[in-house]
């Protein structure tokens, strides 16, 4: 039986927290949701996700960025960053963390389904 | 009464208040009157045939008029003024001397002043001044000098004005002053010094400064005084423009929060002006530079002292900002200083700018922008986050209702949309950009739905029981929704239309903000069996995932009549954004 692939969504909106859930288990996807920075860095080093879906405003000390770069500092996990416009650049200034992709909200679920399904596709590859 | 011309010239000869003495061509008296007898102090025969410079200083060619010097006495010196009128082809000339216009010899006698020379006339148009000789008694003054120059008045109309027409000569707002110094000088055998207004001829004032000793006879009573009264219009007018001048400089700096200030390089002394000792609180006394410079903070110190030096050394410009800890009281003050050398003088000239307030602004200001910023951020994230919301809802309801009217989910989502809403339009009428009434907001949300559902009739009972306390957005729009939830369920399946009943809210936060939210309807309640786990609806799903994953919160559905749950989470979820 082939491994289920696990995602980590940081997202503190329940509804879109919600919805990006639901589709993404639609597609196969084990989802695992945090609403704030501290909790996903602890879980994702207690049980390491192939891939984070991370919102950069946060509830919570900590903002989406530190949270990927604490995540990212034992081992290397892709990280796509849901962000406005002007934060792209600031994910940018931070060069420890190259994430995978950006996505600007509102998200638009077919566009992060396909990053996804790429990324892991060129893996197996 | 004389009745030929040799008898009444001889008479007026006589008369004359003037010493008249003739002279032969060899400057011998020849013949003098009694005034120039009793002048001179010697009988008129003993003084017939005397050459004039064994009487007076007199040396050479006698010229057509002047001063002569005269010995009366052993002590006794005048100087007096003269003029000659030759008489026929005799190479006689006749000497008249003004008796009245001896000045200095009173002086001497008073004072003991000894004079060298005679220019006395020289000197008064030299130095724009007029003497004047005071008859106490009679109140007649003689006048001398450029008197029409001066006053305008011709020397006779002048000579004729007295004590009361040189009362009446002085501006009435310096006539009675001038008077009483006078009077007062004279009573209290002092020399009189006064500075008034003098009228002339034509009306216009000048400045004058007067200035006369008193000649008292041998019982004390005042005879005469001798004095001089000079034009100092040009001075006064020049020194009124300095004062002026001045008061407009300390006012400037007054207002513009400025002073100036001089470094000595040589004395090492500061000059430091009004303005500069109220900024620096410097008292009146004498500073020296390295006192001053213990003013300036000392983190500044190193700063300051490399500026002055280059501006000396390199003739770099100083213009430099920093901080004083000002001596007077201790008080912070913000100093823009520039400064320029002088290398003739060896002297530091500079200005200093109080921009105590100017820098307050200025900070003010860019706090303000740095809020603005951050405003305009969070308004442009909290937009963004809304949008995504309402996008999630549809898509929600697209997944989880297939078999729902479109009507009916536009309704919810209209609901749910005006939930957010309310949030927006509460932060707009707060004082905060942060914070709403978390309670004002749940009971005017609850109402809206009712409305929504045109159930805003008596059927439907509230009973809030709400504390009152803030909350910052990001609380309130989950709150929101959940109550949103909550209200709909009740209002579709609990109370539905036609039925009465009441929906109880409490709110309340502990100490350690732990808020606990109790939502209640006495209506149907769930079916027989019902699963809050395991129900799909959107309604209890949105609740859930709200409490539990946003709020990070404990949910618990109660049993009993009617539907129940109580919410509770920590208020401190979100930090305040703005």
């Amino acid at each position: 039986m082939e491994k289920q692939i696990k995602l980590m969504l940081v997202e503190d909106e329940a509804m879109t927290a919600l919805y990006i859930k639901m589709m993404l288990e639609k597609r196969g996807y084990l989802v695992s949701i945090f609403s704030t920075g501290e909790k996903a860095v602890d879980s994702a080093k207690a049980e390491p996700p192939d891939l984070i879906i991370m919102d950069i405003h946060l509830a919570g000390e900590i903002d989406g960025i530190e949270a990927a770069r604490r995540i990212i500092e034992d081992a290397y996990i892709p990280v796509i960053f849901a962000t406005g416009y002007q934060e792209k650049t600031y994910v940018d200034s931070d060069k420890s963390i190259k994430p995978l992709a950006y996505v600007t909200k509102p998200i638009d679920i077919n566009k992060i389904i396909s990053i996804i399904t790429d990324y892991f596709k060129k893996k197996c590859n | 009464m004389p009745d030929s011309g040799q008898d009444t010239y001889k008479a007026f000869f006589d008369a004359s208040s003037e010493a008249v003495l003739v002279l032969n061509s060899g400057m011998f008296c020849i013949d003098l009157n009694f005034a120039a007898s009793e002048l001179l102090g010697k009988s008129r025969e003993a003084l017939i045939g005397s050459p004039l410079q064994n009487i007076s200083d007199f040396q050479g060619d006698i010229a057509d008029d002047g001063f002569l010097r005269l010995k009366t006495g052993k002590k006794n010196e005048h100087v007096l003024s003269y003029r000659t009128i030759p008489v026929s082809s005799s190479g006689m000339t006749m000497l008249i001397i003004e008796t009245k216009s001896d000045i200095r010899g009173h002086v001497t006698v008073n004072h003991g002043n000894v004079y060298r020379n005679d220019p006395i006339r020289i000197v008064l148009d030299l130095t724009g001044q007029l003497m004047y000789d005071y008859d106490i008694k009679t109140g007649l003054i003689q006048w001398t000098g450029k008197i029409e120059d001066m006053t305008g008045f011709s020397t006779e109309e002048f000579n004729s004005l007295g004590i009361s027409g040189w009362e009446d000569c002085i501006h009435p707002d310096d006539r009675s002053r001038t008077i009483a110094q006078l009077n007062t000088s004279i009573e209290q055998k002092t020399v009189y010094i006064s500075q008034y207004r003098f009228r002339r001829h034509d009306g216009s004032y000048f400045f004058v400064d007067d200035r006369g000793t008193t000649i008292y006879d041998a019982d004390g009573n005042p005879l005469r005084m001798i004095g001089s009264m000079q034009d100092i219009h040009d001075r006064k007018k020049a020194e009124a423009e300095l004062v002026m001048s001045e008061a407009r400089l300390r006012r400037a700096e007054l207002i513009g929060g400025t002073g100036n200030w001089e470094f000595d390089m040589v004395s090492k002394k500061v000059f430091a002006s009004e303005g500069a000792r109220r900024i620096y609180g410097l008292g009146e006394k004498e500073w020296s530079i390295a006192e001053v410079q213990k003013t300036p903070l000392p983190e500044y110190r190193q700063m300051l002292d490399e500026a002055l030096r280059s501006l000396i050394d390199e003739s770099r410009p100083y213009d430099v900002e920093f901080k004083i800890k000002r001596q007077t009281d201790g008080a912070i003050i913000d100093i823009h200083s520039c400064a320029e050398y002088d290398p003739g003088r060896n002297i530091v000239f500079g200005v200093i700018h109080d921009i105590t307030s100017s820098k307050k602004n200025e900070e003010n200001l860019k706090s303000s922008l740095r809020e603005k910023e951050i405003l305009l951020r969070e308004l442009y994230h909290r937009t963004k986050n809304n949008m995504q919301v309402i996008a999630s809802i549809l898509n929600l309801n697209a997944i989880l209702s297939p078999g729902y009217e479109v009507s009916q989910i536009v309704r919810d989502t209209v609901q749910r949309i005006n939930a957010i809403a309310l949030v927006h339009q509460k932060l707009y009428q707060s004082q905060d950009l942060s914070n709403i009434l978390l309670g004002d907001y749940i009971s005017d949300l609850v109402r809206l739905i009712l409305e929504g559902f045109n159930r805003n009739d008596d059927k439907i009972r509230l009973d809030f029981n709400m504390h009152v306390f803030p909350s910052v957005i990001d609380i309130a729009i989950p709150c929101g929704l959940i109550m949103n939830e909550l209200v709909t369920n009740t209002l579709k399946h609990g109370i539905p239309e036609g039925k009465s009943g009441t929906i109880s809210i409490e709110l309340s936060r502990s100490d350690d903000g732990r808020i606990r939210l109790k939502y209640s309807d006495d209506g149907n309640g769930p079916p027989d069996g019902f699963n809050y786990q395991q129900d799909g609806s959107l309604g209890l799903m949105t609740i859930r995932s709200i409490c539990e994953h946003q709020l990070s919160g404990d949910i618990r559905f109660g049993s009993g009549k009617g539907f129940r749950v109580s919410i509770e989470f920590n208020d401190n979820v979100y930090a305040k954004r703005v």
